[in-house]
């Protein structure tokens, strides 16, 4: 990293700050409790799980078991497109070639 | 209508198709999509020189996980952990044009692109942002996914038959 001297990136730590209710706060507290950590360490542990199962959303679909074998199912069947889809293409290109 | 790649010169501000989110996207967010190459977006406009936007939908890649399949399913296949996919993550149609059957055209002309592309994909998975976006890819004969909320497929043998 050419850059990193110049731009002085913090290379430790940066600070976060949220406004919640009270209420909340005490039900991070209890659950980071449980868990035996700290309320910072339980907040961001969570939030970095949730964060990196959005990015992985961004581009990757997930599928149960069943739906995986509804997905290989439909392709092994092979069948013919339905009625009004097969109408819609041949609209759809008598358009388009017009 | 014709479909053209996103411009900005077009009049994206009065697109209006009811659904807030989809309005906002074309105004907001698929600018900075595109520039990300997170995904492309296609305008449905007037065939006249006119700014208007009747529509417009995007294209993504994804890839579908099938590592946890059994074997006997996926003998078919190749041994891949991943199917390729393309995602129509969203289609809107402003409200002055509904039902006339645009929304048909730009969903038509979403898989004739996923087809013709030189990226080769497995299926064609679209999301149905409501009740009446879920009927209508239906309608066409997209399967819903059971556990996976809102999303349908097609796979691209099926889509194939219509354009060869």
């Amino acid at each position: 990293m050419k850059n990193r001297k110049a731009t002085k990136l913090p290379l430790q730590n940066s600070r976060l700050e949220a406004r919640i209710s009270p209420s909340l706060k005490n039900l991070f507290v209890r659950a980071a409790k449980i868990q035996g950590v700290s309320l910072t360490d339980f907040i961001v542990a969570t939030a970095k799980k949730e964060a990196e199962t959005v990015l992985k959303s961004q581009s990757l679909i997930d599928l149960s078991l069943r739906d995986m074998s509804l997905l290989i199912e439909t392709y092994s069947n092979n069948v013919e497109p339905n009625h009004k889809l097969k109408q819609a293409a041949i609209c759809y290109k008598s358009i388009k070639n017009s | 209508m014709k479909v053209v790649p996103y411009d900005k010169s077009y009049d994206l501000k009065s697109f209006d198709c009811s659904e807030l989110t989809l309005n906002k996207y074309l105004t907001n967010y698929a600018s900075q999509d595109i520039k990300r190459y997170l995904a492309t977006v296609f305008l449905g406009v007037e065939s006249s020189n006119t700014q208007k936007v009747i529509g417009y939908y995007t294209l993504s890649a994804n890839r579908i996980d099938i590592s946890e399949m059994e074997n006997e399913y996926t003998k078919k296949l190749p041994h891949y952990p991943y199917l390729p996919s393309i995602l129509v993550g969203r289609l809107a149609i402003d409200k002055d044009y509904q039902g006339q059957k645009l929304g048909e055209y730009l969903l038509l002309d979403a898989l004739n692109k996923s087809f013709k592309s030189e990226i080769a994909a497995f299926a064609v998975i679209v999301e149905a942002k409501n009740i009446r976006a879920m009927n209508f890819y239906k309608s066409f004969g997209f399967i819903e996914l059971i556990d996976s909320s809102n999303k349908l497929f097609l796979p691209m043998n099926i889509i194939a038959k219509l354009f060869v």
